[in-house]
């Protein structure tokens, strides 16, 4: 032995031949590597980890299995890291946590002196008066309060997600779920198996396992590798969800696991008991000194007291003795321990046996110092042992929290004292110690049983459910008698006490969701682990009711922390980027987000760009515009019930401006219509509604509309351009043999031309109020067939426009923009759009009975056009237009959806929606309320713009 | 005036990755190789590599005469939904009873399509060239269902996706088609999606097939790989 460490053992992890520097606290210290972090800390004789939550008690380690938080610790930028899971690294920076100055002198820790000040729920009830001071309060509790720092600077991690199947899922490598895994595989299932350790055999690895043991373990990794089972270690397992949906982290990256079958065989977990100072350094469950001294050949002192209601504690005090360890007592509460092979031993060495006892209080300054056993009959005679730890195997709790996520019902079995699970639902097993006590050979039976149920081959009722011959592994004691003032924990997270726990049940929250809540007990890093039992068990006695009567909590995911970077996974984004993207880019366009797009929102000179299509010819990139091709002999009849206007007489060749609306007369989207064939159209739609429009159309195609109608959504597959301005014709000639004059291309036309020798679909429409070509070629063209448009522009002053310049252009004729203009309950009529609606068409269409009726009794509101005779750069869109008449307190009675600066009108302009008699006076004057003062503007009716439309039909 | 030609949307991460570039008969430009085809190959073979297969033609057939019309002039027509049936180098896929794609070498694409248009020609069929509206990016190597199972919630399991089998699925948070049609002995997957998320769904999966050693490759050696 050399210190801490014992000689080097089988089993153990280290490789005690490479040894690792590191510092915690601003020392230096020394590991091996297979240590963690905290087993390296135990050896180097630091008990001392951490500071506790509210009081900030020293704390130091308790399970040593990453589910109490007693080692929480920062490493790096890292905070709340577990120490007793990080393996250590070379150079590793450990910091303690939640202390100021430092973990050996935290001046934080004198709120304990001020503890009967805040008891449970204080925080709810305190600094709430006077209101004055809650800044103050504020930065106080803010400082105070939390674990660990968050760096805001760390750079982005890398995290992402799988996803995973099998027909039978098992949780836990220990003999239950290996044997369970082996079952499964040889009936055919294909397995996964998921243990949260780095290596298969659950508590054989820290138990004193025997040679068969060992080589059982062996043989079913073998039969499974065999079998093409996937194992996944390190991992845990942190959600159940419906339909076997499990979710499972492994470091950074986040499982989702399709499951057919889940065998639970995640075993048990020891929870401390109550008692006086029972968080000390150098109070540890059983379970923790044993997985110190199998896997890491530590000892956590030289002298300990092994205090416990179980087999199990008996064999921690024979692995003590064989390690070297002198033992101060073994305490058993049970009045006549059953004899075996470490009860044995234990006698042998000549320890001092105490039945009947347990502890009362654990006592030293900093760590344990001595301990007090008293008669858990609660007659006199308390002892006082002297030792340098104590050792607690007094209950064990199943680890069926997936069972009780999937809706197992939980039953409290007064004579095993623990919580059993009943009505499993179909399709999931519990096997082995998870589902209640049972011996070594009956976990490997019960694993096989339960995996060959789990792969459809047999029911494993009876070998799973069945109440088991071994011995009960949980105390009856609710909390020690006896103790010396000293707080008694319940919630190591929260420090959370049994006098906490009885003060929130008196102040009436006696129902055990509402006692969680209020107190918090089980909200910390434990998520119930440690407190859960102990907190009914208490809540039971405060109330005078059953632990079944007082029930438990619901059990949710995820089981263990997990970090947010972990539930983001890789970032996924979708964005879609145009054939010409990388032209916008490399001009330095100013990109913007339109729906799923990325779109050029100006080149640097919105104004400039307006100016080149209203003085020569500009050029934009609309390929985000909708496309579907619709052929089929009813394509023109489903038109016709899918938007408000008339179809069945538009001419080949010809194109027409259509809206769409629901059937509550709600516009849905707008775009043009070209009719290129008899039975083949093309159908344009805004940018972001695109995809909304295919499903709309796709809906009532597949609920009868449009016999034989085909729909292909061509979006992506034509690029599209708009070449507008005076000067468009002149350019586009240039490129291509059709003839654009406007006698054989007029105004509203569709043409199919070759521009540049790429097969082109030409549109005559605009936007823009201007003579414009909308040009639509195949998208593997598109890059080549800007370029050459730019080239070919350069003499007629041709300059691309963004978005922006676009939105300036149609605001100039008064255009409105779907989705900007109008929202979630606007109609057509509203929209001074009335011109557009049919409603004398022959056949029914969507919307015809809302509009029929709003056309009747007239919209309230109305959009309308509204100039300010001046550059007024206050008024923005989304403005409230407000009633200052009558000396009251100004009404909203309408407000602004879209407004500009005019470069042509040299004004500001916009749309808005105002009262109907307001908007029918041209104009009339009204108020737009802007930073806190009243801008004056006036109704204008029709496009600012080139009102007769002279100019894009020219 | 210059040539016309035909870019995928991945060309700018070509650019940045150093692409050695050259151009088909058809007008498409395309990389002929990143590192060099052993390299390439020898990823392909050990790990994943990601090509971009975007020049080959995709013909879109709807209508309820689409097996008959397909199997006469193709020679086959998978009659199962999700199946793929092979034509020489050209693969058909059926998506819907009434709807199927139909891949093809750039090389025979225009004469394909023109087959099916003239085979088609009295029936009741709508037949749409969209080659340009679909990147086809190609996923190759012994570790391409696990890099695929990062991105995708589908069953990559042999026994559940099987070669010459389709899904149309979501794939990094898009709608995509995905066809395996195996390269040799190494499992092998088509994926088809709108090409203005060509360069996202490059990204992201090279993004994600970065613990699993993914490389790009170039057309030379998917040549190579698919003999």
């Amino acid at each position: 032995m050399n210190g801490r460490r014992v000689d080097a053992r089988p089993g153990e992890v280290l490789d005690r031949g490479r040894s690792l520097q590191f510092q915690f606290n601003g020392r230096s210290y020394e590991g091996y590597v297979g240590d963690t972090v905290a087993s390296a800390l135990t050896a180097a004789g630091v008990e001392l980890i951490s500071r506790s939550f509210k009081y900030h008690r020293p704390r130091g380690l308790l399970c040593c299995a990453g589910h109490c938080p007693n080692c929480l610790v920062q490493i790096g930028d890292e905070p709340s890291v577990r120490a007793c899971r990080r393996p250590l690294e070379e150079g590793m920076v450990v910091e303690p946590q939640n202390c100021w100055p430092s973990l050996d002198r935290d001046v934080l820790s004198l709120t304990e002196r001020a503890s009967r000040f805040m008891p449970v729920g204080f925080y709810y009830k305190t600094f709430h008066r006077p209101k004055v001071l809650w800044p103050a309060f504020e930065h106080v509790l803010r400082n105070a309060a939390g674990l660990g720092v968050i760096d805001e600077n760390t750079p982005e991690g890398e995290f992402d997600k799988q996803y995973m199947h099998a027909d039978v899922v098992v949780v836990g490598g220990g003999p239950a779920g290996l044997a369970a895994a082996v079952a499964a595989a040889d009936g055919g299932a294909r397995v996964l198996v998921v243990d949260e350790n780095p290596q298969l055999g659950g508590h054989l690895r820290h138990s004193r396992a025997d040679a068969a043991s060992s080589q059982r373990v062996t043989d079913c990794k073998a039969r499974l590798q065999q079998a093409g089972a996937t194992i996944l270690t390190d991992t845990a397992i942190v959600g159940w969800y419906q339909d076997h949906w499990l979710s499972a982290v492994r470091g950074n990256r986040l499982f989702k696991i399709r499951a057919g079958a889940v065998v639970v065989a995640s075993g048990a977990f020891e929870a401390p008991p109550v008692f006086a100072g029972n968080d000390l350094p150098g109070v540890l469950l059983g379970t923790a000194v044993q997985r110190l001294l199998h896997l890491y050949g530590t000892i956590p002192g030289q002298r300990g007291v092994v205090v416990t209601a179980n087999d199990t504690g008996w064999a921690v005090a024979t692995d003590l003795l064989a390690a070297g360890v002198e033992l101060g007592a073994v305490v058993d509460e049970r009045a006549d321990p059953p004899a075996g092979v470490d009860a044995e031993a234990v006698k042998a060495a000549g320890v001092q046996v105490l039945a009947g006892y347990t502890i009362a209080a654990a006592r030293g300054k900093g760590g344990v110092a001595e301990v007090s056993v008293v008669p858990v009959d609660g007659s006199a005679g308390e002892q006082r042992i002297r030792c340098e730890f104590v050792a607690l195997s007094t209950t064990w709790i199943p680890s069926a929290e997936l069972a009780s996520m999937a809706g197992a019902r939980s039953r409290y079995d007064d004579e095993l004292a623990e919580m059993r699970h009943d009505d499993l639902p179909e399709g999931l097993f519990l096997a082995g110690r998870a589902a209640g006590p049972c011996t070594p050979e009956q976990e490997w039976t019960q694993g096989a049983s339960a995996g060959a149920a789990a792969a459809g081959n047999g029911s494993d009722a009876g070998a799973v459910d069945s109440t088991v011959q071994a011995l009960p592994r949980c105390s009856k004691l609710v909390a020690a008698p006896g103790g010396d003032g000293d707080k008694r924990f319940v919630c190591f997270c929260e420090d959370v006490t049994d006098v906490d726990i009885d003060t929130a049940i008196a102040e009436g929250f006696d129902r055990i969701e509402l006692l969680k809540r209020y107190s918090t007990i089980g909200m910390g890093p434990c998520q119930g682990r440690m407190c859960g039992l102990n907190g009914i068990r208490l809540c039971a006695r405060a109330t005078g009711k059953s632990v079944q009567e007082t029930g438990r909590t619901t059990g949710r995911p995820p089981v263990t922390p997990v970090s947010l970077g972990v539930l983001a996974g890789q970032k996924m984004d979708p964005v879609q980027l145009s054939a010409v993207h990388d032209w916008h880019v490399e001009q330095g366009a100013s990109m913007m987000v339109a729906g799923p797009w990325l779109r050029p929102e100006h080149y640097g000179d919105p104004a400039a760009e307006v100016g080149a299509v209203r003085d020569a010819v500009g050029l934009i990139d609309v390929s985000p515009l909708g496309k579907l091709q619709l052929t089929g002999p009813g394509v023109a009849a489903m038109l016709e019930r899918l938007y408000v206007n008339q179809w069945q007489n538009l001419r080949r060749g010809r194109v027409r401006y259509g809206i769409m609306c629901n059937d509550e007369g709600v516009v849905l989207d707008d775009g043009v219509c070209a009719r290129l064939g008899e039975k083949e159209w093309y159908v344009s739609t805004t940018s972001t509604g695109a995809s909304g429009a295919l499903e709309w159309m796709e809906w009532w195609r597949q609920s009868g509309w449009g016999e034989g109608v085909h729909i292909t959504d061509l979006t992506e597959t034509h690029a599209a351009f708009n070449l507008a301005g005076p000067r468009a014709r002149e350019l586009l000639q240039t490129l291509t043999s059709r003839d654009l004059s406007n006698e054989k291309f007029p105004y509203m036309r569709a043409r199919r031309a070759t521009v540049a020798d790429v097969p082109c679909l030409l549109l005559r429409i605009g936007f823009t109020g201007e003579l414009a070509y909308e040009i639509h070629c195949p998208a593997g063209y598109g890059r080549y067939l800007w370029d050459t448009l730019i080239d070919a522009g350069d003499p007629y002053g041709l300059r691309p426009f963004g978005v922006e310049a676009q939105r300036i252009l149609r605001l100039e004729k008064a255009h409105f923009i779907v989705g900007q203009d109008t929202d979630a309950l606007t109609d057509p009529i509203s929209a001074d759009a009335a011109w557009a609606v049919q409603l004398d068409k022959e056949c029914d269409f969507l919307g015809r009975r809302a509009l029929t009726r709003i056309s009747e009794q007239g919209p309230k509101q109305r959009l309308v056009g509204f100039r300010t005779g001046r550059r007024a750069d206050s008024i923005v869109e989304g403005l409230q237009i407000v009633d200052k008449d009558g000396g009251k307190e100004p009404e909203i009675i309408g407000w602004v959806s879209s407004c500009r600066f005019s470069p042509t009108q040299q004004e500001t302009i916009g749309l808005c929606w105002l009262p109907t008699e307001l908007a029918a006076q041209a104009e009339a004057p009204f108020h737009i309320y802007t930073e806190g003062r009243l801008e004056e503007a006036r109704v204008h009716h029709g496009p600012f713009y080139d009102p007769e439309g002279a100019r894009l039909r020219g | 005036m210059a040539t016309p030609f035909l870019s995928s949307p991945l060309e700018r991460t070509w650019t940045l990755l150093g692409a050695t570039m050259a151009q088909l008969d058809g007008g498409w430009r395309i990389p002929a190789s990143f590192a060099g085809s052993e390299l390439e190959l020898r990823a392909a073979r050990q790990a994943v590599v990601l090509g971009d297969d975007t020049a080959r033609g995709k013909i879109r057939l709807q209508g309820d005469a689409v097996a008959q019309v397909v199997r006469q002039t193709l020679g086959d027509a998978p009659d199962e939904v999700g199946v793929v049936a092979h034509a020489g180098a050209t693969e058909i896929t059926r998506l819907r009873p009434d709807l199927c794609h139909v891949g093809t070498p750039a090389e025979v694409h225009a004469e394909t399509l023109a087959a099916l248009q003239s085979t088609s020609r009295d029936v009741p069929l709508t037949i749409t060239d969209v080659t340009h509206g679909r990147f086809e990016l190609r996923l190759v190597g012994p570790a391409a269902p696990t890099l695929l199972s990062k991105v995708c919630g589908l069953d990559f399991d042999p026994t559940v996706f099987s070669a010459d089998q389709a899904r149309e699925t979501s794939v990094a948070k898009t709608h995509q088609l995905l066809i395996r049609v195996d390269a040799g002995k190494l499992p092998a997957y088509r994926l088809l999606g709108g090409r203005a998320l060509g360069a996202y769904v490059w990204d992201t999966l090279m993004v994600a097939g970065r613990d699993l050693g993914i490389a790009p490759i170039g057309h030379a050696a998917l040549q190579t790989l698919d003999g």
